[in-house]
């Protein structure tokens, strides 16, 4: 069919952007709307969202009570690494965790509704859906990571946008780790075990990467980048010279292993079959 | 005996998911080496906190980390409140065994496993490695002993938790802030680091006998005089968390409507 063009079907990439772009706002009116369809559980649900994040966060303050740093690393700076950690991947959980559905869509052949429609599959796939129960995270990590701003004196509105910004790229980088997981599915249909191993990569990003030897800094920071999602820009705040510089190229990180995840993933679809008739 | 066989089908069943294998023991070993630096890191310019060596701290959260499969709380007793809710239950009280007892081995069916699998090689991995001491046979056999209380109480723990869902009728359950019940058993970090009020209250509490006692007592933190005493205290635990869960469950068996028919 090579050589039969449509005209009127043909759209700039840029345009289908944008498309996709505004079709978005209306996917996150309608999901936030169905999220308080039941306010009371939906609260409640992530009022103990919160006490599950704060456990895992007293932990480190437990620790501190009885040291003064982990590594070179005082408190106010281990809480804002552990802070943009939580903070990225909170907001990928929320945005992005239909990603996780992949293999049951495969076996159940929806994938089929996807590839009918006119948008694109891994969009329609994100979009459709924002989580109910991760919202207490998002809320610990946004008071986690204001509070260690404060302590470390660099409370400023530039900072304060950087640690948005890096969290959104942080959050790119948690998706891309867990499309290339979850894209097995189109090769290998159960990925049970694939997404657990997604989800154990973000423990590398709640700690100072230094701590770790050569080998596996090499790995979270080459491979699987998880240090560009909090190690790396926090040294933005509180680093300087080369760390610095390489914590601002934490959103090019972010950027580059997304297309490298969605071409993966795009690759892998292509050995889509299908089932029954 | 019945209960056995079902330990005996969830530890085949275990096997039949083989593709997933490699990536749990990938994400065993990357905790177990988080594990390691960190610890490594905290002790830079410390040869003893709260009490304690780097050696007997890497001890206690390294065979944690190999007994974190074993003691993974499972999905099944959680799910006590869905089941009542979608009229499933009746599946089960039709069978002449007893849920609490059911579940129980049926867990423990697929924490044998989940040891077998992945906390078994990690384990030895270490050991060869020697990253992480084998103690001696009378420890060893305590630990065990001390291990397998823990499943039971961590168990019925959950079980307790899902019962809960039930009377309450929503969905946030106990496992909506698990991370707490993890702190306080001593699963993010021994409880010698507590601040003394929260040690105090991790001392009242059952949840010190799902993990911080039998890592105590394979990292030498528990010393020779406190083993026996530790496990006397998490066996009335264990004892008493059994009681309370198979009487709530009898107790919401009598408010129980099931619709339809």
């Amino acid at each position: 069919m090579g050589g039969m063009r449509e005209p009127k079907l043909q759209e700039s990439r840029l345009s289908s952007i944008w498309r996709h772009a505004r079709l978005y706002y209306w996917y996150l009116r309608a999901n936030w709307l169905s999220l308080w369809a039941y306010p009371v559980p939906f609260i409640m649900m992530n009022v103990a969202g919160i006490v599950y994040a704060l456990g895992s966060v007293a932990a480190v303050w437990v620790l501190f009570s009885k040291i003064h740093a982990i590594g070179d690393w005082t408190l106010p700076e281990v809480m804002l690494i552990y802070g943009l950690s939580i903070f990225s991947r909170s907001l990928f959980h929320l945005f992005w965790i239909e990603l996780m559905n992949t293999s049951a869509m495969v076996k159940a052949g929806d994938i089929d509704r996807l590839l009918v429609r006119p948008l694109n599959p891994m969009y329609q796939l994100v979009a459709g859906y924002l989580d109910n129960d991760d919202w207490g995270e998002l809320l610990t990590a946004v008071a986690l990571v204001w509070t260690s701003l404060g302590m470390l004196g660099h409370r400023t509105v530039a900072n304060v946008f950087w640690c948005l910004l890096a969290s959104v790229s942080g959050s790119l980088i948690f998706a891309s780790i867990h499309a290339v997981c979850n894209g097995m599915a189109f090769f290998t249909v159960e990925t049970g075990g694939f997404s657990q191993l997604a989800w154990t990569t973000d423990e590398f990003s709640r700690y100072p990467a230094d701590i770790y030897g050569k080998g596996v800094r090499a790995l979270i920071t080459w491979v699987i980048p998880v240090a560009f999602a909090s190690f790396y820009p926090a040294q933005v705040i509180l680093g300087e010279g080369r760390l610095r510089l390489i914590g601002l190229l934490s959103p090019v990180a972010a950027i580059l292993s997304f297309a490298f995840a969605y071409w993966f993933w795009g690759k892998a679809m292509d050995k889509y079959q299908g089932v029954g008739n | 005996m019945k209960y056995l066989m079902y330990a005996r089908s969830e530890f085949i069943r275990g096997f039949r998911y083989r593709a997933n294998y490699w990536a749990t023991v990938i994400s065993a070993v990357a905790l177990a080496v988080i594990q390691w630096y960190l610890w490594h890191a905290a002790y830079t310019d410390k040869d003893l906190i709260a009490g304690l060596s780097l050696d007997q701290v890497l001890a206690y959260t390294l065979i944690g980390r190999v007994a974190a499969g074993f003691l993974t709380a499972p999905t099944a007793a959680l799910r006590i409140g869905s089941r009542v809710r979608t009229g499933a239950i009746v599946h089960d009280m039709v069978k002449p065994v007893d849920l609490h007892t059911q579940l129980l081995w049926q867990g423990l069916g697929r924490a044998g496993f989940s040891f077998v699998a992945t906390g078994l090689p990690l384990l030895l991995a270490m050991a060869a490695l020697g990253v992480l001491e084998i103690p001696s046979p009378g420890r060893l056999l305590l630990f065990l002993i001390s291990l397998l209380m823990a499943y039971v109480t961590m168990f019925s723990t959950s079980f307790l938790s899902g019962v809960f869902t039930f009377y309450t009728k929503t969905a946030v359950g106990v496992d909506y802030v698990y991370t707490v019940v993890s702190l306080l058993s001593g699963e993010f970090l021994p409880l010698e680091f507590f601040p003394a009020w929260l040690r105090t209250a991790a001392d009242y509490l059952p949840f010190k006998s799902m993990h911080y006692i039998p890592m105590a007592i394979w990292s030498g933190i528990a010393g020779p005089g406190e083993v026996v005493p530790s496990l006397i205290s998490q066996c009335l635990w264990t004892l008493g968390m059994v009681a309370v869960s198979k009487m709530a469950w009898s107790g919401a068996l009598k408010s129980l409507t099931v619709q339809g028919g």
